[in-house]
């Protein structure tokens, strides 16, 4: 069985709800006037998380990162939809599967070479595989389902081959080989993170400076808690569908301080800052600059609260319902400062086989039915029953376990609240001993595939893990046999599908809470075009390559 | 004195020790305190868990990977689980701006709160006396977050009469470095000019009812010397006390909150993010680094103590 899309790392993707035309890519000046390319831009960050591309685990590596590490394939830099198209980069095409789904073959492009000169070999991208594997990546999980990897891992040794992966740098061609027909394989091949790097400058352990990439940009570490600093590639050949960005240097400035990068933003120190403004800084943003604001539910994600079906009282679909009909989102929608899409969906409406299905608890735009709540908590049996809802520090995660509890207390159940730190909250309540019966939490869209926010989250063999994200240890022969068929399948091609999977996970079963979808914010300086070229991207959050200043 | 220098050292090796071992513990006893599945990603892979824990020591005895993390520590080679930057370079790159904060920062509050505590004592009671106090108690009563926060919103950002925040070394440019930190010390010493000018007031009121200090007047000495060699010298013991800890604790790192609120990225704000990752090395690193400067400036006001009061030898 395939292991993609079960074991990701902290994250990413989706689509956006703007359909906005691209803009800035390579030297189109995205229409309205001429843009004032070149010069340099400042971006306030609060920093990539490592040096080394296979080592990046956070959304601020991986924006700038994905300028520098151009992989076989990539996604498209579009916003909206387009976003979530797999294009060929380093690539000649996006290769179709043969051996029953099984290998792909690419082929490199002639005269491809890094940022110091170096020609890019088929050889190198076996040894960024084997350095995600070797070295422990956060994403190594994504490409265990190649043929060998598991051994690979296992054995320790860098110099022994990966049987699935045959490399050849005179032909310059790479064929690839699954254990079984996955689909999602080209949407992992697609991350900077597996995008081939110099063998010779990227051994077996981490690395200090990033090493050459192919990208329209070189990244370099100035100071890895203050200073990153993008520069253009010069020798970065043009790449069909990679822009080449507008801007000579990007200069990110690495900071904690949320509350004065928002200000640097506003008086235009910086130009866009890689994270929210802070939540009381955000009203002010709203009012005074929107122009320079745009909010989008972008990468897709959703919120919801997991029911632990194997304790009481959640073992029994009654209870499980009351909680679905006993939430109202219009109150979350309001603990979130009003950065919540309300839903009732496991899919987001951004991702492939999300469908407007009548939510049987009632539109989530409207009020809670509470009353067929405290019915159905009557008939579980379980009126009365003590429930410990489980919840971490971070704003504003204690307030909606808060909420929750005041509404199991309404409908019937004794309840009360456990606040954990953030950093260990998600190993906690993945850990079966910790007996969690219910409590926050969310999924962030790894990449845009619906099997992501099933497989990782709803599968029984996401229980293999040690520590799992099916907190609700939810094991149901009908999820795992239609995740089972539809692996191998082309997400469009079985939307429908996916869209009745979603459907029997939160009508028919009630295995999950969901109740809306968090939108993020992008904010810049005065001079850059918030409006044309905010480049939200749903895989990379925003594409610093569609970035531009306003027409002069 | 030479005994005296290495008992003190002898002992800061065991308060060193001591140190190092709870804060390994406690950040290996915590729920989920487990670095290897944070390393692993959202979803770990058994075989890649195995991995790592092999790869980095984690599945070695507690006792095994204490020395290992002391070992490193000082041979300058530990490195952060989260980052993988090595923390020892990180800790010195954030020394200049942490002393440049604290040695400021202590010069003002003790050159302010010596001057305020002397000047309400002797005039006790009086109106002035009165308004001073109040002032004192607001300036303990604000939280340094609040105050730094507000002068940097209003004089810096708004106002932009200094700098929002941020960092210029000494040897690059004085003028500015001075520039740049006027707001962090002023919010850093508030509090401590309050908290020490009261200790002070309170003691040199004991101390003006003093035997000596009748004697000293009878003397016929004038009122300036009985004040300054009499009184404020033997007045300041234990505030000296105070300062010992408070500057070693600052310069150590306890200046978290000042050096968040005005992004001086120092070696507080590195242990505050370190800790808010689970992330040990940091956190261990600096927590030896703030229990040595405590303990060498304690040392140093034992000194002090000598020189302040001739009735104390140091044995």
């Amino acid at each position: 069985m395939g292991k993609l899309g079960r074991r990701g790392a902290v994250l990413l993707v989706a689509l956006s709800v703007f359909d906005v035309a691209a803009c800035g890519g390579g030297d189109d000046d995205g229409g309205g006037g001429a843009r004032d390319t070149g010069g340099e831009i400042a971006i306030g960050s609060v920093g990539p998380d490592s040096a080394d591309p296979v080592l990046i685990q956070s959304l601020q590596a991986v924006q700038p990162f994905q300028m520098v590490y151009t992989p076989l394939v990539t996604y498209a830099h579009q916003e909206g939809n387009a976003g979530t198209e797999i294009i060929p980069a380093l690539a000649e095409e996006v290769p179709e599967p043969t051996n029953g789904g099984r290998t792909y073959t690419f082929r490199l492009r002639e005269g491809l070479e890094y940022s110091d000169g170096s020609p890019v070999k088929a050889s190198d991208f076996e040894n960024t595989i084997k350095r995600l594997l070797k070295l422990g990546s956060p994403w190594s999980g994504f490409y265990t389902g190649i043929q060998g990897a598991t051994e690979f891992t296992e054995r320790g040794n860098f110099k022994a081959d990966i049987a699935g992966i045959e490399a050849n740098d005179r032909t310059g061609e790479i064929e690839v080989t699954l254990t079984e027909p996955n689909t999602q394989i080209l949407f992992a091949l697609a991350q900077p993170y597996a995008a081939p790097t110099p063998a010779a400058k990227s051994p077996a352990r981490g690395l200090k400076q990033p090493p050459p990439g192919v990208g329209p940009y070189t990244l370099e570490v100035v100071d890895f808690n203050r200073e990153w600093v993008l520069e253009r590639n010069r020798r970065f050949r043009d790449i069909p569908g990679i822009p080449k960005g507008n801007f000579d240097r990007i200069k990110i400035a690495v900071s904690d301080n949320v509350t004065r990068m928002t200000q640097d933003v506003i008086s235009g120190k910086l130009d866009f800052m890689t994270e929210d403004p802070a939540g009381d800084q955000l009203p002010e943003v709203r009012a005074q600059y929107p122009e320079r604001l745009r909010e989008a539910a972008s990468p897709a994600n959703v919120y919801y609260f997991f029911l632990n079906v194997t304790l009481p009282p959640f073992d029994k679909q009654e209870a499980r319902e009351a909680v679905n009909y006993a939430i109202d989102s219009n109150a979350l929608v309001r603990i979130f400062g009003g950065r919540l899409d309300p839903g009732c969906t496991m899919l987001p409406p951004s991702v492939t086989g999300y469908e407007e299905f009548d939510c049987k608890y009632g539109d989530p735009a409207a009020g809670p039915n509470l009353e067929r709540a405290r019915q159905l908590v009557e008939q579980s049996g379980y009126e009365g029953e003590e429930v410990t809802v489980w919840t971490n520090n971070k704003d504003p995660r204690p307030a909606i376990a808060d909420y929750l509890r005041d509404v199991l207390g309404e409908i019937g159940f004794d309840a009360d609240v456990k606040t954990l730190d953030q950093q260990v909250y998600i190993e906690q309540v993945g850990l079966r001993r910790t007996k969690a019966q219910t409590g926050f939490t969310n999924w962030y869209q790894d990449y845009p595939h619906p099997a992501d926010f099933f497989e990782p989250t709803l599968s029984s063999e996401a229980l293999e893990s040690e520590v799992t994200f099916n907190q609700g240890f939810v094991s149901d022969s009908r999820i795992d046999k239609t995740l089972d068929e539809l692996r191998g399948e082309d997400p469009e091609a079985v939307a429908e599908r996916w869209g009745d999977l979603d459907e029997y996970v939160v009508n028919e079963k009630a295995f999950v809470v969901p109740y809306g979808y968090e939108e993020s914010t992008s904010f810049f300086s005065e001079r850059m075009d918030a409006e044309n070229c905010a480049g939200i991207h749903p895989v990379w959050k925003n594409d610093w390559l569609l970035f531009c200043k306003k027409a002069s | 004195m030479a005994r005296f220098v290495v008992r003190r050292l002898l002992s800061m090796l065991v308060v060193l020790f001591a140190v190092s071992v709870l804060t390994f513990l406690i950040f290996n006893v915590i729920p989920g305190g487990d670095p290897a599945l944070r390393m692993a990603g959202r979803q770990p892979d058994p075989a890649q868990l195995e991995r790592i824990r092999e790869d980095w020591g984690f599945d070695e005895p507690v006792y095994v990977q204490y020395l290992k993390t002391m070992g490193q520590l000082f041979s300058g080679e530990l490195v952060s689980y989260s980052t993988q930057q090595n923390v020892v370079a990180e800790i010195g790159k954030r020394l200049g701006r942490t002393f440049s904060l604290a040695i400021g920062a202590a010069i003002m509050w003790m050159a302010f709160a010596t001057a305020l505590g002397l000047y309400t004592a002797i005039r006790a009671g009086r109106l002035s006396d009165r308004l001073l106090t109040i002032l004192a108690l607001v300036g303990i009563s604000m939280p340094v977050f609040w105050v730094g926060a507000l002068m940097n919103y209003y004089l810096g950002f708004k106002a932009g009469i200094f700098p929002n925040g941020d960092y210029v070394p000494l040897g690059e440019d004085p003028l500015e470095w001075l520039y740049h930190l006027i707001l962090p010390w002023t919010a850093l010493s508030l509090l401590f000019i309050g908290v020490y000018s009261r200790v002070l007031r309170s003691n040199v009121l004991d101390t003006l009812s003093e035997d000596y200090v009748r004697t000293a007047r009878a003397k016929g000495l004038s009122e300036r010397r009985v004040l300054v060699r009499h009184v404020l010298r033997n007045s300041m013991i234990p505030i000296v006390t105070l300062w010992g800890l408070d500057f070693g604790a600052v310069l150590g790192g306890g200046a978290i909150l000042t050096e968040a609120v005005f992004d001086l990225q120092g070696v507080g704000q590195y242990v505050a993010e370190s800790v808010d990752q689970l992330d040990v090395p940091p956190v261990l690193a600096v927590t030896m680094f703030g229990a040595f400067f405590i303990v060498l400036l304690n040392t140093v006001v034992d000194i002090v103590y000598a020189v302040l009061d001739p009735r104390i030898r140091l044995t």
